[in-house]
């Protein structure tokens, strides 16, 4: 068995990854895929066996830059899914070759149109004279804010500023440059406006098996609130968002900051022996989402299950490795 | 007559330039402040007729209570003081005498201000666990009571303070926590929810508590609230007696203020925003199905007894069919 050395253009990318040149989820998704595309046109592999050995060498090249977004390892699994799939089909290794090229320009096709995508979809849930709420900044959730507003439906949103980092901020700027209507208030007035409140719509840094959101710390409270005040949420996700090693039982792990985002070091030393924790995430449960809206259309929370198995494939034994866990940490 | 008794007195326009640029933390520590203020421009008053510094004192008073419309603490204060002036009027006292009165009026009452801290101190220490992980949120004098009494009989427990935005009075908590070498942690607003299930209790204060057992307090409380009562964990409040608002009996609602935007955003970044609206309400309503007891110097009661403190301590009260 002959295993190719990995081409430098694919080494290239993997440093990219790892160096954070290469940055947001859906650009590491890309990427990471692109580079399996080109391991599955350069391989000289004779036979289905070792064609599949230097595509899997690729796949774990890539995965241990350690990436901090689901997208990545997902951007592979969908590939590595349609290859192996394949390669229950033949013993061809050119018919090999055709779909792996196939599933990656494929992902990254619908990967580009995504977002423009869930805004189609997502404005249609809109009314004219909405009232929304969104948390952090998400571009899936602001290309339906947009798109509902090109539509010709008059909306207001009201913007949570995002503590620590603000990123709130940046969704009021771009909101505000199409003409879109904005309140910013601090997060601990979410629930105090929640009255006024038709829609709370957000984005997702993951979404698990059982339905529930992983998203900027602060999602699941606020919410809590709209649930209670029978608000509805609705949460914008790529299909990469979807993480499939929660079939397999994997909790999603949960990065933590620097404390310095909270409180500064000179602040903190007048505060001697206290502890800052900063987590980035936290998780809404499915019960307090209505609907999540992905390229490939509208799902309730429960039918993550289905997306990710249509998506990524069941998952076998020997495709365990590919699925641990990686810290999910913010990326932008 | 406002802006003549403003220019005229030093003492109110320097204790008013104090609270609003937030000085003291926490409604009793204003009311302390403001009611201290009143009696000291009662007795440097040069009113000649009982009229004239009835009624100084009286707008006094208003001004005061403007300041923080929501601390309901210092609007009972400055009514006791106004109804003593009022009763040793009509039973012919003179101006001298009715300095006295406020200042008799003002001692005793901040006195039974720091009694009631104390107690309540004593009260809520014996609500909690030794080893309990207690949540705490916003300036509250009465939560520091708790926490300093539980500590000081070896309860060892444990607190996380959320900062509270914008004003991040929690550092000011954490500070106090540190000093009475409470294990302390801090995290933002956000962050609650992900931390709620280490937590066994909440405990904050209140600027006020309603008729029907809402909690009026610092805005991001409910919240919390929330998040405690579908986690099933417990949420104290800390509240005098003097906190109820006995108006709400006759249907008013507590006023809530806004604070400045520039606390959300720093005026130099707002020319980035244009046209951007900045709300930035400084207290909501926690309602009572969110709060499971309510922690005063006379007792424990559960949020729905509000009503019952209201109409049982009269002196509160009896001024709200006026």
């Amino acid at each position: 068995m002959v295993i190719m050395p990995i081409p430098a253009e694919i080494r290239q990318i993997a440093e990219d990854i790892k160096t954070m040149k290469i940055r947001g989820a859906g650009e590491l998704a890309r990427s990471a895929v692109k580079a399996l595309m080109i391991a599955c046109e350069k391989s000289s592999a004779k036979n289905v066996q070792d064609f599949l050995a230097d595509i899997r060498t690729v796949a774990r090249t890539l995965l241990e830059t350690r990436p901090t977004a689901v997208s990545l390892p997902n951007g592979i699994r969908y590939v590595m899914h349609r290859v192996r799939q394949a390669g229950q089909r033949t013993q061809n290794v050119e018919e090999l070759r055709l779909a792996g090229i196939g599933a990656a320009e494929e992902f990254i096709a619908n990967s580009n149109t995504a977002i423009e995508r869930i805004g189609e979809i997502g404005a249609r849930r809109i009314k004219d004279g909405d009232v929304l709420m969104t948390h952090c900044n998400s571009s899936a959730a602001i290309s339906i804010i947009k798109t509902a507003r090109r539509t010709g439906k008059r909306i207001h949103v009201y913007v949570t500023e995002t503590r620590p980092r603000f990123q709130g901020r940046l969704t009021a700027a771009a909101l505000l440059e199409d003409g879109i209507p904005v309140t910013m208030i601090i997060d601990d007035a979410a629930r105090y406006f929640m009255k006024e409140i038709d829609k709370f719509i957000i984005g997702a840094d993951a979404v698990t098996a059982n339905g529930a959101v992983v998203n900027k710390i602060g999602t699941s409270m606020i919410a809590l609130a709209a649930k209670e005040s029978n608000v509805r949420t609705f949460v914008a996700a790529e299909t990469y968002k979807f993480s499939p090693e929660t079939m397999i039982g994997e909790v999603v792990a949960i990065e933590r900051r620097s404390t310095d985002e909270v409180i500064s070091k000179a602040e903190l030393e007048k505060l001697e022996g206290m502890e800052v924790k900063n987590p980035s995430f936290d998780v809404t449960p499915a019960e307090y989402i209505d609907l999540i809206i992905t390229e490939r259309g509208i799902t309730p929370p429960q039918g993550a299950i289905l997306i990710l198995q249509e998506v990524m494939g069941a998952i076998t034994p020997e495709e365990l490795e590919e699925y641990r866990t990686f810290t999910l940490a913010e990326v932008d | 007559m406002e802006v003549s008794l403003l220019s005229s007195n030093r003492v109110i326009t320097e204790v008013l330039n104090r609270i609003r640029s937030e000085e003291f933390r926490g409604p009793t520590r204003v009311t302390q402040a403001a009611l201290k203020a009143l009696s000291e421009a009662s007795r440097t008053s040069s009113s000649d007729s009982t009229r004239q510094f009835l009624e100084e004192q009286a707008a006094f008073g208003d001004l005061l209570i403007k300041t923080r419309p929501t601390a309901i603490l210092l609007a009972n204060g400055v009514r006791l003081v106004t109804d003593a002036i009022k009763k040793g009027a009509d039973q012919g006292l003179k101006v001298p005498e009715l300095k006295e009165v406020v200042a008799k009026t003002v001692d005793s009452f901040l006195g039974e201000i720091e009694r009631s801290v104390d107690q309540i101190g004593e009260i809520g220490a014996r609500r909690l666990r030794s080893g309990d992980t207690v949540l705490c949120y916003g300036y509250s004098t009465s939560v520091l009571s708790i926490v300093a009494k539980a500590q000081e009989q070896g309860r060892n427990l444990k607190v996380v303070v959320s900062e509270a935005r914008p004003e991040l009075e929690g550092r000011l908590m954490a500070k106090e926590f540190l000093k009475l070498n409470v294990p302390t942690t801090m995290i933002i607003d956000s962050a609650v929810s992900y931390f709620m299930k280490d937590v066994d209790r909440v405990l904050t204060g209140a600027d006020a508590v309603t008729a029907n057992g809402a909690v009026i307090n610092k805005i991001g409380t409910s919240t919390i609230a929330a998040v405690a009562h579908y986690s099933r964990v417990n949420v104290f409040v800390a509240a005098s007696i003097y906190k109820f608002s006995p108006e709400t009996i006759l249907g008013e609602l507590v006023e809530i203020e806004e604070l400045d935007s520039s606390l959300v955003i720093p005026g130099e970044m707002m020319p980035q925003f244009k046209g951007m609206q900045i709300r930035n309400p400084a207290f909501d309503v926690t309602p009572p199905e969110h709060v499971d007891l309510i922690l005063t110097e006379k007792g424990v009661i559960p949020p729905q007894g509000a009503i019952m403190i209201l109409r049982q301590y009269e002196s509160i009260s009896r001024d709200s069919s006026i």
